[in-house]
């Protein structure tokens, strides 16, 4: 292709370097440093996307991050990003770009039939229409999202790495033109002995900002040859971090700024950036206004400031003829430096009766017309722009006088006047003040440890700019200035007069005319917030950040109030969008959620088993022999427990160690039972509430020395049992002596069960005697097992004769390959969580879907552990009527009728099987099919459930067998199936 | 992310930190003797002012330590402690 | 005892890439596995009664301090964790709670329950920077800092051993190994 529109030199691309690339499956070529958005105009590519509402044609409008239209789709497969800005895509070799909202081509696009039926979509269109019958919404929305554009996502997975990087600076610098340069510089000089940390930030690919635009000299200089040297010199500097291509996008709260940056980091295309900055300098800019006439959306018409740009930045000409239509001086030089570069300039429409003296000279010197008074009554061509109608304004401005000037060309360069790019000002909650002679709001009474500097501050003059910068810095460098000014105070005329019907488009992005600002105001939307939702003014990806103070122009003139009066939206993060993957990083999957292995996880691993979560923790379900299913090998381990012996991996329980005189006295206060008299070397179950009388959590806690106790919590409650002691040791109880230390990670703990339990820890410890008599049930013992320091509990989930052994858990490892050894005469087989689930539902022990925030002690039938004479945690709560009455929910077991019936999961239990409406009594809460009864059974919470014993049922899930719903006849039982009078325990 | 003043490490990033809550609630050293209304208020009612408010934070990826922190909800600016009363 | 052969730390199993253990790259990743460790907590009096054990000074808040034999972190307003070989901080355990008795203290061992990982170079500050969010930069931090901290999702006690510089990263041993992989991720290419 032949770049027909780049000029044979000048801009900063570099023309060595060839770059091919696909823009709707057509090539093209550009130059190393083109953006996609210049490398398209060097090849005359005009219509680049359709409009958000009416698909109506466009072109690129802007040069930076403030573009409406030029949103394009980049990217294949996974890697592909919607909504990208083409004006801030660099382009490489083999990069692919796709237009968006057109279907099924960009030039041949359906969708524009929107266009013909505009006056049936109106502001509020969506909230009008689409209102009734609801259920029609399903209908509705999937017509609104296929013609809702605003890009498609990616399909698939995304590829990409994301990197991540705190920072902690002195001073963070927002934005490198002229005043973040100057403000660099400053801050340099005057950190030059403390070593203060400076980190400048700017959104484009090289810092100059404003100054990359267009010819000015500073300090003697040509502007381009200062830049070139400030950054030399401050790249030098070990103190000082320069970024390009990042975008502070984010200013929370205490002054926490966020940066995503583009570029190479390792692995990763994208780094965000997480600083925390002791004083923010914003030198952000400013962002030019397009102006309100009619058809002022046609691909073509251009901001003047990006038409300047493209000319300096990219040596890119916008078009071969141009038309200009300004209300400030600004948009002169953009006039005569395209006209001293070959472009054709056919006038200068200024919307002011007198334009300023300088600017006019500029226009006489480069030989173009000038119409003062004069506006842009129309726009023909629909595709590309192919000439406008130039119209003398009445005095009011708001009609016109005289004929109108047909001009051809095709290009028209719009200058509205300057608005300040306070966002970041704005999100750290700093107010704004409206300034008359900008017709702008500006940064008022700031919030957080910034300040404004230059354009965004409302200093249009690069003087002004330079010296704002550097005083915001601590100043000491002076910088003088010529050139490159964004002076002149704009004449505004928010709405330009326009025939019937033609529209005037105030959000490009959002297709919001002037028209839907008016009718919002008539409909009675007074407030800013409102309208912009009502309209979705300002709601695009670009947030209105060339239409805003058009909406809030409008809707002030059409409610007879003053623009201040009206106010501005929140501004909030972020400045541009973001992808998600930017902020996950690599704290995603595994990282986010980390997984917790035990010190026999490889070997679970390895054994085949299917691992289950337990919170964070990695658990094996069960132990799954070659041609064996799971149901099978959990009714294996089961029996196996209850017939001879079995080993299973327990260590996630918490465990947390208490020491000091007060430490029955805390698990007093702790729990609803009683422990000062609890003997050394015994332990008891002991059962805790939250404040609110609710059964919180259990565990058995064991007495080691006089003042010393080795707590368990349950798995999902370790970390919140330890937070809870130490905010009342630390809080409400100071006066108690003890500390409290988690020592979960420490100890490795199995559990060994069954009636031949005893057996085989005979053969593995000589230290401890095993009798029933001198190791009773609930004591503890210290020794040795299997040569390795140990503690042997003697507790039971199983309801089987069982010991725990903890060990370091470094010797994890060690002592389960010595047990299992051991056992290999003995035919031990190990079981997973599945099976010790179906031993403690055959026990009757509760487990988390028991301890469900909603049951107190007595409904779980453990009423008789509260203690009369002490006060704990919760206690107090207990009085309380609506956890006394009758007809609460009840701890039962359930017995399925049918040997060969499945209770299903989640039922709920209800008196009949029928169809149709009817009492709840309660619902399932745990399920086993039980090895030993040979049948279905649940625990229950039930509705008085305790009076029920032997009474029929149904367990009824409308939901169970793939939606086709499943019931089954029960029997309530005792919650206890099994051993009811737990003589096995003490066999 | 706010910052939170830890009173033994010092100014640190909000998510080493859990919130606990109104500062100003403190645990009957009798709750036998309080009445069902005040029981009721301890454990379930608590103000939800815009402004200063005292709140509980704990150092849980820190020193684990619970302490107060008074700060403005509405600007999330952290307030001296002892102005508790005004 | 067992037989130390016996023992398995937490990263028994992890490969860590040739890169990262080269000594030439810009960051290395080592595990200084089986070390001994205690947590001691104590109020009024403990610094003088445990100084003669210790040979050293409790550190004051956010640091750290060592002997020859053992290294002292600070943990929190009323905790330190002593650590050392095996076998030293065993003898120091016992040693300990005599010294302590009579004072409102403790002492409790939880070897096993972390494991260190050794993160050195001219790069390993940038890479604890991808997670932590303290300013790990002189003076706010440098050699002898210690502190319990987050990077990423882990809770860790960083402790800074030298100007290379060179940290030690306490991690819970049941996260141990999905931090190190998180940590190997992070080191990069």
């Amino acid at each position: 292709m032949s770049q027909a529109f780049r000029l044979s030199e000048g801009g900063g691309i570099d023309r060595a370097q060839l770059v091919t690339f696909t823009f709707d499956g057509r090539r093209y070529q550009g130059y190393a440093g083109d953006t996609l958005a210049s490398a398209l105009l060097a090849n005359g590519v005009r219509l680049v996307g359709r409009s958000f509402k009416y698909h109506r044609p466009r072109g690129v409008v802007g040069l930076g991050s403030e573009e409406p239209n030029a949103l394009v789709r980049v990217g294949r497969g996974g890697r592909v990003t919607p909504n990208l800005r083409a004006t801030q895509v660099p382009i490489e070799d083999g990069l692919v770009a796709e237009s968006q909202n057109r279907w099924p081509t960009l030039d041949w696009d359906l969708g524009a039939i929107n266009s013909r039926f505009a006056r049936f979509l109106p502001a509020g269109f969506y909230y009008k229409t689409f209102m009734a019958p609801a259920a029609w919404w399903m209908t509705y929305e999937k017509v609104i999202r296929r013609m809702a554009g605003l890009g498609k996502p990616p399909e698939h997975e995304d590829p990409d790495a994301y990197e991540k990087r705190h920072a902690h600076v002195d001073i963070l610098i927002a934005g490198g033109g002229p005043a973040g340069l100057a403000a660099a510089l400053a801050a340099a000089r005057n950190a030059k002995e403390t070593g203060k940390r400076i980190l400048v930030a700017d959104e484009n690919p090289a810092f100059g900002g404003s100054l990359l635009n267009g010819p000015a000299m500073i300090d003697g200089r040509p502007a381009a040859a200062w830049v070139e040297e400030t950054v030399a010199a401050l790249q030098a500097l070990p103190n000082v971090t320069l970024l390009t291509r990042a975008t502070v996008f984010g200013y929370y709260d205490h002054d926490f700024l966020t940066i995503a940056e583009h570029g190479t980091f390792g692995a990763a295309r994208q780094r965000l950036w997480k600083v925390r900055a002791k004083k923010v300098i914003l030198a952000t800019g400013a962002i030019e206004r397009p102006l309100a006439f009619a058809d002022n959306d046609r691909p073509g018409v251009m901001l003047a400031g990006a038409v300047r740009g493209y000319l300096h930045r990219y040596g890119v000409r916008c078009g071969d003829t141009m038309a200009v239509l300004t209300n400030n001086d600004a948009a002169y030089a953009c006039a005569a430096e395209a006209k001293a570069a070959g472009m054709a300039v056919a006038a200068i429409a200024d919307l002011r009766a007198e334009p300023g003296a300088d600017a006019l000279t500029l226009a006489r010197e480069a030989g173009i017309a000038v119409l003062p008074g004069h506006a842009v009554a129309g726009v023909s061509g629909t595709k590309a722009v192919q000439g406008v109608r130039l119209r003398k304004l009445n005095a009011a401005g708001d009609g016109f006088d005289g004929p109108a000037m047909r001009i051809a060309c095709d290009l028209v360069a719009v200058s509205g006047g300057w608005t300040p790019a306070v966002h970041l000002h704005s999100q750290a909650k700093g107010k704004l003040d409206w300034d008359e002679d900008l017709a702008a709001f500006r940064p008022g009474r700031r919030f957080g440890a910034n300040v404004s500097a230059g354009a965004c501050n409302g200093t249009l003059d690069l003087a002004g700019c330079l010296a704002e910068g550097a005083a915001a810095a601590g100043g000491g460098i002076d910088l003088p200035a010529t050139g490159s000014d964004l002076s002149g105070a704009p004449h505004m005329l928010w709405r330009i007069p326009a025939g019937r019907g033609a529209k005037r488009f105030v959000d490009l992005q959002n297709d919001v005319t002037t028209s839907d600002v008016a009718l919002a105001a008539r409909e009675g939307y007074r407030s800013v917030e409102h309208l912009k939702r009502y309209t979705t003014l300002g709601m695009g990806t670009d947030q209105g950040k060339t239409s805003n103070h058009h909406g809030l122009a409008l809707l002030a003139g059409a409610t007879d109030r003053a623009i201040p009066d009206v106010g501005t939206t929140t501004f909030r993060p972020p400045y541009t969008p973001v992808t998600v993957g930017l902020f996950a990083g690599r704290d995603k999957d595994a990282f986010a959620h980390p997984v917790r292995r035990t010190a026999l996880h490889d070997w679970h691993v390895a054994q085949g088993a299917p691992m289950t979560d337990a919170g964070l923790w990695k658990r094996p379900q069960a132990y799954p022999r070659p041609g064996e299913s799971l149901n099978d090998a959990i009714r294996r381990e089961v029996l196996a427990v209850r017939d001879n012996v079995g080993l299973v991996d327990v260590t996630t329980l918490g465990k947390i160690d208490i020491q000091g005189p007060d430490a029955a006295e805390l698990l007093n206060r702790m729990y609803i039972n009683a422990w000062k008299k609890l003997p050394v070397g015994k332990g008891r179950y002991g059962l805790m509430l939250r404040e609110d009388g609710m059964v919180w959590d259990d565990g058995v806690t064991m007495r080691l020395a006089e003042h010393h106790f080795l707590m368990t919590t349950t798995t999902a409650n370790a970390a919140a049992v330890l937070q809870q002691m130490e905010f009342l040791l630390q809080t409400q109880w100071p006066d108690l002596k003890v500390f409290v230390n988690s020592v979960t990670e420490h100890w490795f703990a199995a559990a060994v069960s069954g009636p031949n339990a005893r057996q085989l820890l005979n053969k593995l410890t000589t230290d401890i005697d095993m009798s029933n008599d001198a190791f009773p049930m609930m004591a503890i013992r210290q020794g040795t097992v299997a040569g390795l320091p140990a503690r042997v509990l003697r507790i039971s989930f199983s309801g089987e004769l069982s010991y725990e052994v903890n060990v370091a858990a470094d010797d994890g490892v060690a002592l389960w390959q010595a047990v299992l050894d051991a056992g290999e005469e003995l035919d031990l087989t190990v079981y997973g969580t599945e099976a010790m689930g179906v031993l403690r539902i055959e026990k009757g022990h509760v487990a988390g879907p028991e301890l469900d925030g909603r049951t107190t002690a007595d409904d779980l039938g453990l009423g008789r552990m509260v203690n009369a004479n002490k006060d704990c945690i919760g206690k107090r709560s207990l009085d309380r009527p609506g956890l006394n009455e009758t007809g609460r929910l009840q701890l039962v077991g359930l017995e399925c009728d049918d040997a060969d019936g499945r209770i299903p999961f989640g039922a709920r239990i209800v008196a009949e099987h029928k169809d149709g409406a009817q009492d709840q009594l309660g619902h399932v809460t745990s399920i086993a099919q039980s090895p030993v009864l040979e049948r279905s059974i649940a625990l229950a919470l039930v509705r008085d459930g305790r009076n029920r014993h032997g009474e029929h049922v149904y367990a009824a899930s409308p939901t169970a067998d793939g939606g086709k719903g499943a019931w089954a006849r029960v029997r309530v039982t005792g919650p206890v199936f099994f051993d009811p009078e737990g003589e096995r325990l003490h066999g | 992310m706010l910052l939170i003043p830890c009173p033994h490490c010092g100014e640190r990033p909000e998510n080493e930190f859990s919130y606990g809550g109104d500062g100003t609630v403190e645990r009957p050293t009798d709750p036998a003797a309080v009445s069902d209304a005040d029981w009721h208020a301890y454990v379930y009612r608590r103000a939800n002012p815009k402004g200063p408010h005292v709140e509980y934070w704990y150092h849980q990826f820190g020193c684990r330590s619970w302490f107060k922190v008074r700060r403005d909800t509405h600007t999330h600016e952290i307030l001296p402690l002892e102005d508790e009363t005004s | 005892m067992a037989d130390p052969a016996t023992k398995h730390s937490p990263l028994a199993t992890l490969t860590v890439p040739d890169r990262l253990t080269g000594g030439t790259a810009d960051v290395s990743l080592t595990e200084r596995p089986f070390l001994g460790k205690l947590v001691l907590r104590g109020g009024d009096g403990i610094h003088d009664a445990v100084r003669p054990v210790l040979g050293l000074d409790l550190p004051a808040p956010l640091r750290s301090a060592a002997s020859g034999r053992l290294q002292v972190l600070w943990q929190g307003p009323d905790s330190w964790l002593i650590v050392g070989e095996r076998e030293t901080v065993g003898y120091t355990e016992e040693a300990l709670r005599v010294a302590a008795s009579g004072l409102h203290a403790a002492v409790t061992d939880v070897s096993s329950g972390t494991t260190v990982l050794r993160l050195a170079g001219p790069a390993a500050r940038d890479v604890l920077l991808k997670g932590c969010g303290i300013d790990l930069e002189p003076p706010a931090f440098g050699t002898g800092s210690c502190t319990p901290t987050r990077v990423a999702a882990f809770a860790v006690t960083l402790v800074q051993i030298d100007d290379a510089p060179t940290y030690d990263l306490y991690i819970a041993r049941s996260l141990a190994r999905t931090f190190a992989e998180w940590l190997i991720d992070a080191c990069g290419e």
